[in-house]
């Protein structure tokens, strides 16, 4: 079963930055219930696209650094990143049909 | 290899209802977001002393849709002996060795049996049904009959007007998957559900009220904005609006009681009807090849 990973400061650069690919963010809060409503269309996600797309999860209450490199001012931020570079960003709840559309113009 | 709920062991049953009612005594079971802090946490973190839902469902044999239920529902019910009655009716309604692998399919097609569900897309609303009632009789349907509808759900969300049929619209999109191997697929339709209280029809409370009604609410807001200092309350924004209108504030009041009941009515509902279903859910049969 594939999964989504955890990205800290340490490991951003590796997971990220230096990534192949496509590798999608989701930018939590522990206090926000739209994300926690978000967290298992992702994991779903992390299954439909296993091999295709890797889904990592920040929580920018702990990892502020981040939050700040990554310029998030609302939560949750799905952002979007090919071979390092971002290349696109979106805000707030989706659905998964929805989500699943849009990652699908990525592939 | 499963062998149903709890894997067909009593003391697995029995060690998640001894975690509840120990956290429970202790003021460490906490009703909200799924958590665990290495002390107390939700039903399921108490459960598992963790958050991973596909390890809850691997631990105690529950399928992985259900599994993501547990907290949410718990925590929609609001009141704490409510959801305490329910997270211990979660486990003690199950018998272990007990099939539960179609009530998510069913949780799915009752709550696409919801009154008006059928109105935006009448076409769409039975090629999802269809698609469910195979699933629950076994025959699968290929992934592209899941793709292709979803297509179709996104091409009809371009043309569909009004604010009724985009919420139908929203519970349709939560439902276009197979219940059977989904985590999300039950909490986001629930979610979507239950908020569809707001946009159910209601012949004392017409489109014509409500757009005036937020009309004057956004005036008000836009009006004392920058006169009502942060966190100070003092501005009282129903009196304001009763003020402005009282008859269409009170009838305003008496929709949004209306539709606070009926929310709690579906979160009861739904809550009743996943108790119901383990109580009644046949006892697993391995296949024979499997023996």
């Amino acid at each position: 079963m594939s999964k989504t990973f955890a990205i800290t400061e340490a490991d951003f650069d590796a997971a990220v930055s230096a990534g192949k690919g496509l590798v999608l963010l989701d930018l939590w809060a522990p206090w926000c219930a739209p994300c926690r409503a978000l967290s298992p269309v992702l994991d779903d996600l992390a299954e439909d696209f296993a091999g295709e797309i890797s889904i990592g999860k920040i929580d920018i209450e702990a990892e502020t650094g981040l939050r700040d490199r990554l310029e998030v001012s609302s939560v949750p931020t799905l952002v979007l990143y090919r071979d390092g570079q971002e290349i696109q960003r979106i805000t707030g709840t989706q659905s998964r049909v929805r989500l699943s559309a849009w990652l699908e113009t990525h592939l | 290899m499963s062998k149903g709920a709890f894997h067909g062991d009593p003391a697995l049953k029995g060690e998640m209802l001894a975690r509840i009612d120990s956290h429970a005594a202790n003021g460490t079971l906490r009703f909200g977001a799924t958590a665990w802090d290495g002390k107390g946490g939700s039903p399921m973190g108490v459960a598992i002393r963790g958050t991973d839902i596909a390890v809850y469902s691997e631990d105690y044999g529950y399928p992985l849709a259900l599994s993501g239920l547990l907290d949410p529902l718990a925590a929609l019910l609001r009141d704490p002996v409510a959801a305490l009655d329910f997270t211990r009716g979660w486990a003690q309604r199950v018998t272990p060795g007990a099939d539960l692998s179609a009530i998510p399919t069913r949780l799915v097609l009752y709550m696409l049996g919801l009154p008006e569900a059928d109105r935006a897309c009448p076409d769409l609303h039975a090629a999802l049904i269809r698609l469910h009632e195979r699933e629950l009789a076994g025959d699968a349907p290929p992934r592209g009959q899941w793709s292709d509808l979803r297509a179709r759900l996104l091409e009809a969300a371009e043309r569909v007007e009004g604010r009724h049929g985009r919420a139908v619209l929203e519970i349709y999109e939560a439902a276009a998957w197979p219940a059977c191997s989904s985590r999300s697929i039950l909490t986001s339709m629930l979610g979507f559900w239950s908020n569809f209280a707001e946009y159910a029809s209601d012949p004392d409370w017409p489109e014509a009220d409500r757009q005036r009604a937020e009309s004057i609410l956004n005036t008000l807001w836009t009006d004392h904005e920058n006169t009502d200092p942060p966190g100070e309350g003092s501005l009282s924004y129903p009196a304001l609006f009763a003020a402005t209108d009282p008859d269409l504030a009170r009838r305003f009041e008496a929709n949004l009681e209306r539709t606070n009941r009926s929310y709690m009515e579906r979160i009861d509902a739904i809550a009743a009807m996943v108790l119901n279903s383990f109580a009644v859910a046949p006892m697993f049969t391995p296949c024979t090849a499997d023996e």
